[in-house]
């Protein structure tokens, strides 16, 4: 499946933040989207996921706009992993994961059988059993992401949209979901990934998008797109990239 | 994949098990309550009230005009009251939210104090208060909806509910202020003080559309009221219609707090602290924690009214007693919780 974003602007009443943006993202790959804070990445993301309306231009799945589509339908096809956070009621990780569902249920529903057994799948597919009991509200902010990514999971959508799943976490958490976002592109879904990083798109992005100033610097391979020149232009700091092993690159900031 | 079935069949058989012990706690206490009053029934009229109601005689007329109604329209607000309470911690994601965050008491409160003011009948009084208190919520929610530039469309409502409620309270005030002191004071502060001394079968009737109205719809969007507990952004990404939940979700509670409000005046406290007992007890799940909250709802105000009516000589108005009781106890579960408002 294809999900793509052709010359979108976005942003809010009078105040555009993306101009003129195209990408496209296949399912089995992740398209990582760089650039500075500010430089227009959440509105981009919360617009393809319909929590903004979008100023001009289309987004689409397999050619057919997203635009009039129910709450249900787009969360049927997209899902959304947001940064970890912690709510004000205490629920079980199980029931964190079971709310996935709502995208199947009509609004008076509630899950079944069927809906549980997925959720537990989900679950033991990011290895939380052990934790499918605990409150979400209690485990650390690393299983908290892993929670999320669970619940995308169970929402059975073609696109995981990930907003730097990464951040807040520490070096191993951050390991962990790494090697699950790569997993779940085995798994065959498409993923839509923001990230402070350039060594977490050398790692896992099938392509990169760099954003800068609401507008689309380049796009394409990593290796590609995250060169000394196009990073030290986009971030107004000095840089090195180099190969640690063949197929291992790494990003270190000059400090002086 | 076993233990992962055999732990979620445990915590669904734990829910069952809290339900069903609510639910034998409230039974004993509406028994209780019903064989609970000055005038002692015996067991045998009860039986004849079900077998042949018209021999009943005068023991038999106190149950069906008096006691029973009292007890039926103590369930109903206290169920209606706390499941409006659960429903709205749950929208405006905070456990310090009670009904009448949107301003619904203090308009439904005022209209009463206006009927009273004109004289009119209890009929007059109810229709009035509860009209007004659909109109102040309906105000809350029509000047929030154009504020909508604002932002957060949740802060906006609440604040938009404090200063409806203050300018209906205003108006309470002047009520009082206009009203004869000798005759129409006192009736109005006893009115706004809640009680359930004088419910008759027609009140009864009253309320049971409204209530009806609000509880059904507020029991079928449990799951998704759970959803809306993530926020905004991510209950709509999760596929729930925020928007279109959240006024039914306020229709369903106005429609709740102004019919017990009209049949019974102010009884403060239940829609707040309920909901965090239910919590407390069952957890945050909605398909839990909703009907928890209506039994201990029902229970609770059936237990305080069972103190209003026997604690001395004249009757202490109901609201009082859920005040005295409710903010007290609130602050226990407050001290006692040590994970945050569970």
């Amino acid at each position: 499946m294809k999900l793509e974003v052709s010359h979108a602007r976005c942003g809010y009443p009078g105040h555009p933040v993306v101009e003129d943006v195209s990408f496209a993202v296949i399912s089995g790959e992740a398209l990582y989207l760089l650039g500075p804070n500010g430089s227009g990445k959440t509105t981009l993301f919360k617009t393809v996921l319909g929590l903004l309306p979008r100023k001009r231009g289309s987004i689409s799945i397999d050619g057919r706009d997203t635009a009039s589509w129910p709450r249900r339908r787009l969360a049927q096809t997209l899902a959304y992993v947001p940064q970890a956070h912690t709510p004000p009621f205490p629920f079980t990780v199980r029931d964190v994961v079971l709310m996935a569902r709502t995208a199947h249920l009509g609004m008076f529903g509630t899950p079944a059988h069927r809906d549980v057994a997925i959720a537990e799948e989900a679950i033991d597919t990011l290895g939380l059993t052990p934790l499918a009991g605990a409150r979400y509200t209690e485990i650390s902010g690393g299983e908290r992401q892993l929670v999320l990514i669970a619940r995308a999971v169970a929402q059975q959508s073609d696109f995981l949209v990930l907003d730097e799943p990464t951040s807040n976490l520490d070096f191993g958490n951050q390991v962990k979901v790494l090697k699950k976002i790569r997993e779940l592109m085995a798994r065959g879904f498409g993923l839509l990934v923001t990230t402070h990083l350039p060594d977490h798109a050398f790692l896992c992005a099938s392509r990169v998008a760099l954003l800068h100033h609401g507008r689309l610097v380049d796009i394409g391979n990593p290796n590609d797109v995250l060169t000394e020149a196009q990073l030290e232009r986009t971030y107004g700091v000095k840089l090195r990239i180099a190969d640690v092993e063949p197929g291992l690159r790494v990003c270190v900031p000059l400090l002086n | 994949m076993t233990t992962a079935a055999h732990t979620v069949a445990a915590a669904r058989s734990r829910h069952t098990a809290a339900l069903v012990a609510l639910g034998v706690l409230f039974v004993v206490i509406a028994w209780g309550s019903a064989t609970l009053g000055r005038y002692d029934v015996p067991l045998a009229t009860w039986w004849k009230l079900i077998l042949a109601p018209d021999e009943a005689g005068i023991p038999g007329q106190i149950l069906l005009q008096v006691r029973l109604p009292r007890i039926a329209a103590g369930i109903l607000i206290g169920a209606g009251l706390s499941a409006a309470g659960a429903a709205y911690q749950g929208i405006f994601r905070n456990p310090m939210v009670s009904p009448d965050i949107l301003g619904g008491s203090a308009g439904a409160g005022f209209g009463a104090a206006a009927a009273i003011l004109y004289g009119l009948n209890v009929v007059g009084i109810q229709v009035m208060s509860f009209v007004f208190g659909l109109l102040a919520v309906l105000l809350t929610c029509a000047a929030a909806a154009r504020l909508k530039r604002m932002g957060d469309p949740i802060l906006t409502l609440v604040l938009v509910g404090i200063l409806v409620g203050s300018v209906f309270t205003a108006l309470v005030s002047l009520a009082k202020y206009a009203a004869d002191p000798y005759s129409k004071l006192p009736a109005i502060t006893l009115w706004l003080m809640g009680s359930l001394s004088a419910i008759n079968p027609k009140d009864l009737g009253f309320a049971l559309l409204p209530m009806a109205l609000g509880l059904v719809p507020l029991y079928l969007l449990r799951w998704n009221l759970n959803v809306l507990a993530f926020g905004e952004e991510e209950a709509r990404a999760l596929g729930a219609e925020t928007g279109r939940l959240r006024w039914i979700v306020i229709c369903c509670a106005t429609l709740l707090t102004a019919a017990s409000v009209a049949i019974a005046g102010m009884v403060g406290w239940v829609g707040l602290v309920i909901p965090h007992l239910a919590r407390m007890i069952v957890g945050p799940d909605y398909r839990v924690l909703l009907p928890a909250s209506i039994l201990l709802g029902a229970s609770y105000l059936l237990l305080t009214d069972d103190l209003a009516r026997s604690v001395m000589a004249n009757e202490i108005p109901l609201g009082i007693i859920t005040a005295l009781i409710g903010a007290p106890f609130f602050l226990y579960l407050m001290m006692r919780s040590q994970r945050g408002w569970v």
